[in-house]
């Protein structure tokens, strides 16, 4: 199922228990059943959680993992309405390639939970687009190539061709 | 290959085109590729090479002596980015056989000058079109000898009228079938309709029957 996807790559990147997630029938709303016997729900709230209840620590500092967490929010207010709306779209293609621009990873220096669920969210929006388009986001491509090409990232999601051709320079 | 002399803005720039769409100097993690690259940079980039610059924070950041992988020499690194002077490393990949490199540039110079001068005779070839047109008179009274009259009174540059010939219809009308030659560029078919329904006292209507690239 697509919808499980992100949270298996959150889950095997960071190697934290998966089993407890499930989807709410209405709505999709991922939720997941914390140790302490509470449930948390939403995306953004389980991908952190399965980040965090993994084996592997991220390392971050309070300020990385606020940026962490404002990106996710970005993700859950912006890029997932991407589908329905094409201005939103260029839009927050031009918004995310501006930003990676001297950055490899949306955080820190090494993939974070952003990176995983971005990366999940823009896949869509990239399947789409054609070659000359995806030269126009160099950075955010740049970004994408190199992040789909680790298979706990990317699941069962389809890899993406990429390539800079001198036809399309302009 | 390789990037040439990095501490110079030509190695730097090449550096800075091979890393627009790669993260990493090789593959998709840092390696000591990257290693052996970033030292031999004497200081960060200057901003006017963003690529270049992005990666070179990223690689600082890292410890890069504990980097995976092996170090190779520094000129086995970087995609085929042409050679700026100094250029001999590529011999083995030279697949047409020729050492003088001169000599090819000589002969890529003569097919270039050749390639652009076919391309400028091209447009003294003038494209003519045979057309056959049809004028339909309105009855029997028209005077058809007046309507060619009429026809023939067109003139334009680049227009010139042909044979032409009564084709009976029935009832004892005839129309007229006149062919001419125009040069496309100078002469369009709207402009030869309307000036020839022009004579509507001798036209009823007129239609290209024929038309034909010379």
């Amino acid at each position: 199922m697509a919808a499980e996807a992100p949270f298996l790559a959150v889950s095997e990147y960071f190697q934290s228990p998966y089993g407890s997630v499930s989807f709410a029938k209405k709505d999709q709303l991922p939720m997941v059943k914390t140790k302490g016997g509470k449930t948390v729900t939403g995306v953004s709230t389980v991908a952190r959680h399965l980040s965090q209840a993994g084996t592997v620590s991220c390392g971050l500092t309070l300020e990385d993992q606020a940026a962490v967490d404002q990106w996710l929010e970005y993700h859950v207010t912006q890029v997932v309405h991407c589908g329905q709306n094409q201005q939103l779209c260029t839009q927050v293609l031009q918004e995310l390639n501006n930003y990676l621009s001297d950055k490899v990873y949306f955080v820190t220096h090494h993939p974070t939970v952003a990176d995983i669920i971005l990366y999940h969210g823009l896949h869509n929006i990239f399947t789409k687009l054609a070659f000359h388009d995806k030269e126009k986001y160099v950075h955010l491509s740049r970004w994408f190539n190199n992040i789909q090409q680790d298979k706990r990232l990317r699941q069962s999601l389809q890899p993406l061709t990429f390539s800079r051709t001198s036809l399309y320079s302009s | 290959m390789g990037f040439g002399d990095l501490k110079s803005d030509a190695g730097l720039k090449a550096l800075n085109d091979f890393l627009a769409d790669r993260s990493y100097i090789e593959g998709y993690t840092a390696s000591q590729a990257d290693s052996v690259v970033f030292a031999a940079l004497s200081s960060a980039p200057k901003a006017s090479f963003p690529h270049a610059l992005r990666w070179y924070n990223h690689i600082k950041s890292m410890d890069r002596s504990a980097l995976p992988g092996v170090k190779k020499p520094l000129d086995s690194y970087g995609g085929a980015v042409p050679a700026q002077g100094g250029g001999d490393a590529d011999d083995d990949f030279d697949l047409f056989g020729s050492d003088d490199e001169e000599e090819m540039d000589a002969i890529k110079q003569q097919r270039i000058k050749a390639y652009t001068e076919k391309k400028s005779e091209k447009p003294k070839l003038i494209a003519k079109s045979n057309l056959i047109l049809e004028v339909k008179p309105w009855d029997d009274e028209t005077d058809m000898k007046k309507l060619e009259e009429c026809v023939r009174t067109v003139k334009c540059d680049g227009l010139i009228w042909g044979t032409s010939k009564l084709v009976p219809v029935g009832y004892g009308i005839n129309k007229l079938q006149i062919s001419c030659v125009v040069e496309d560029d100078k002469v369009g078919t709207d402009f030869l309709e309307e000036e020839i329904t022009k004579f509507e006292d001798f036209v009823q209507s007129m239609d290209i029957v024929a038309f034909n690239k010379v």
